[in-house]
């Protein structure tokens, strides 16, 4: 019997879940989904990783590990842009040599760049059957379910700050997390895109100017809770504006076509692309300070060399624009509190701004 | 008259003040926290209380509590604000000085910038990575010279010759120490070059590429050192003012955090003689996997801390 997992990033394993489950041949193929990124699954991947090594690379190996110890026998892996393209490879050398954990590593991403023909000659192994077309079309449906996601996720964390009670739409969000894993026609996504966008509307009383933060950073970071201490999450529940760019149907699926215009953007700032988001980290602040946002925050793990490049041209922004920006970086071993104090200061600073 | 009360729990001393309307300071005291902020909370607020008349006790319509103890006293005392340092020790020296355009603030684990511009703070850096070029530095030198740590003034004034330390590290810092103690340095030298280093380490960490017009306002445990504030003098070339109650600055501004609520309530300021325990758990009530804090009063749950639901409440 294959059991197979794959490591973790915020909700997006549930996507994962409902393309492999339509793909796989059930009789001989199960699926393990991976837990949640928690302080357990971070001990298990910190012990065995190279200890510089940037922050994510610990966290999807701890959950590839924990699935392993689980009963996984598969793990799929992807990887590109910068470090994050050696992840993969790194990561089963350790589980093989390292822990000696009989395992097969089946990394979608060849050399940066996803080629279908070689993806989809490794998926076989998941269902002998699977046929070209049968892939294709159904990850047709899944990267449309992927915009889905992004789209309502989206749609929550823009109008969460004009909800009064922030419960209902806790159960409006965990009622979609549900379904995501259920959803499995074109005809199912577009009837829930309109289910749940009324559902949040009808809970939004008065839109009222309300403090504006917009987030940038790592991708890792920013899209998984966990590794951002719920950084994101706590400035929606006290009742903050946040944006943020990143998401996974922005990074698969617009990101390419946009490169050119980011560098035009990032004009007088950028010559030329600083690796993976770092680009997009500028552009998005410059954007944000457009739309007259009271200040950015910007995450990164440790170690991650594209946001350490794009840090010295956001402090110029912020000089040239005397616009507040906040880094923070992230690591394992970081406190709670500490990070609480930075953000409740860089929330009284904005909002004393504002009053004058 | 109505009166209000700060106190400012850091990790090496705690202090409190009680101040009236017109925010003038009935009762100051600073004592050590001693790794014990219960203990240490007790003791000021029982020192607080015997300062002032029954008048004061009787009307105190706000309490603050800010640094890194905030929240676990607060809860105790029930105070009804909370908030980080870096606003409170804003709030606090705008008050005190209202020309004030940068805060060089080094307490005995953390230091800080704080850039303000016409009374707005604008900018603001708080060290994240170690402790290097904070009091706690600058204590343990000071013992592995063998002398105490309010000595280090009256050597600073006799050195002649301060001797370079590399700033950038604790480490490299104190391996630079040995090797110049071991050749022969005079002591006063090396606690110059030791004054020096710090000031160097917090130039290096806040003060590149940021804009530092006066005035300058140095508080925190290290201000107390004339010897660190005579260094930045001389390496900012600029005046550089210590208020004589710069330790209390903190204090001063979570008291008048706390006055601007304009709360109606009136409060006691009292700690209670009963036991506090506290006890850190990581709560399984979601895969959140939150660790909690749980205070407990004679063994009843008085309150929590860290929890992000109402599943942490247990």
């Amino acid at each position: 019997m294959i059991i197979v997992s794959y490591p973790n990033i915020g909700e997006y394993e549930r996507v994962v879940y409902n393309f492999l489950n339509r793909i796989i041949d059930k009789d001989k193929c199960k699926i393990l989904r991976p837990v949640k990124n928690s302080k357990e699954t971070l001990k298990l991947g910190e012990k065995v990783s190279p200890n510089n090594v940037c922050t994510p690379f610990k966290y999807t190996l701890g959950t590839m590990i924990s699935s392993i110890k689980r009963g996984a026998n598969v793990i799929i892996q992807i990887g590109g842009g910068c470090r994050f393209g050696y992840y993969a490879q790194i990561q089963e050398k350790i589980i093989k040599e390292d822990l000696s954990y009989d395992v097969l590593v089946i990394n979608l991403y060849e050399g940066n760049k996803l080629n279908a023909i070689n993806a989809l000659k490794k998926l076989k192994i998941l269902n002998k059957k699977l046929s070209v077309k049968k892939v294709l079309k159904e990850l047709y449906i899944t990267l449309r379910l992927l915009r889905l996601v992004d789209y309502i996720t989206t749609y929550i964390r823009d109008n969460m700050c004009y909800i009064e009670d922030k419960s209902k739409i806790k159960v409006v969000e965990k009622e979609f997390l549900e379904d995501i894993l259920k959803i499995d026609t074109l005809g199912k996504i577009k009837e829930k895109r309109i289910y749940y966008i009324n559902k949040i509307n009808s809970l939004i009383i008065k839109r009222e100017e309300k403090l504006k933060i917009g987030i940038v950073g790592e991708l890792y970071s920013l899209m998984d809770p966990f590794s951002s201490s719920y950084l994101e999450n706590d400035l929606l529940e006290k009742g903050y504006k946040v944006k943020r760019y990143t998401t996974a149907s922005y990074l698969l699926l617009d990101k390419n076509k946009s490169e050119k215009k980011l560098l035009n953007k990032a004009k007088g700032y950028l010559k030329y692309k600083i690796g993976a988001d770092g680009t997009e980290s500028v552009v998005h602040t410059l954007e944000l300070i457009d739309e007259g946002y009271d200040g950015v925050i910007h995450v990164k793990p440790f170690g991650c060399t594209p946001e350490i490049n794009a840090m010295p041209i956001l402090k110029k922004i912020s000089n040239d624009y005397s616009f507040p920006i906040m880094f923070y970086t992230f690591d394992t071993l970081n406190s709670d509190t500490g990070f609480q104090t930075r953000i409740e200061a860089f929330i009284d600073m904005l909002e004393m701004r504002n009053k004058k | 008259m109505k009166y209000y009360v700060g106190i400012d729990i850091g990790s090496i001393s705690t202090k409190g003040v009680i101040i009236d309307e017109n925010n003038n300071i009935v009762s100051s005291e600073y004592i050590w926290t001693n790794a014990s902020p219960i203990e240490a909370s007790k003791e000021l607020i029982y020192r607080l209380r015997r300062n002032c008349n029954k008048d004061v006790l009787d009307n105190i319509y706000g309490i603050g509590t800010t640094g890194s103890a905030r929240e676990l006293i607060g809860k105790i005392i029930g105070a009804n604000i909370i908030k980080n340092e870096i606003t409170a020790h804003a709030v606090g020296t705008i008050y005190k000085y209202p020309d004030v355009s940068t805060i060089i603030e080094i307490g005995g684990q953390d230091s800080k910038i704080i850039i303000i511009r016409n009374g707005v703070v604008v900018d603001y850096a708080m060290n994240t990575l170690c402790a290097a070029g904070t009091g706690a530095f600058l204590s343990s030198q000071a013992k592995r010279l063998g002398i105490e740590i309010d000595e280090i003034e009256k050597y600073y004034s006799k050195s002649k010759n301060p001797v370079k330390i590399a700033a950038r590290c604790t480490v490299f810092a104190e391996s630079d120490m040995i090797h110049k103690a071991q050749i022969g340095t005079k002591k006063e030298d090396l606690i110059a070059g030791l004054c020096y280093a710090i000031v160097e380490n917090y130039m290096n960490n806040f003060m590149r590429g940021r804009k530092i017009e006066d005035k300058i306002v140095f508080q925190g445990g290290v201000s107390k050192n004339n010897g660190v504030k005579d260094a930045f003098e001389k390496k900012l070339n600029r005046k550089v003012y210590v208020d004589k109650d710069s330790h209390l600055l903190g204090a001063l501004g979570i008291a008048i955090i706390a006055k601007s609520k304009k709360s109606n309530k009136k409060l006691t300021l009292e700690f209670k003689d009963l036991d506090y325990k506290v006890r850190e758990k990581e709560c399984n009530g979601c895969s959140n996997n939150c660790e909690v804090l749980y205070i407990f009063e004679n063994d009843m749950l008085l309150d929590t801390i860290g929890n992000r639901c109402e599943n942490g409440k247990e």
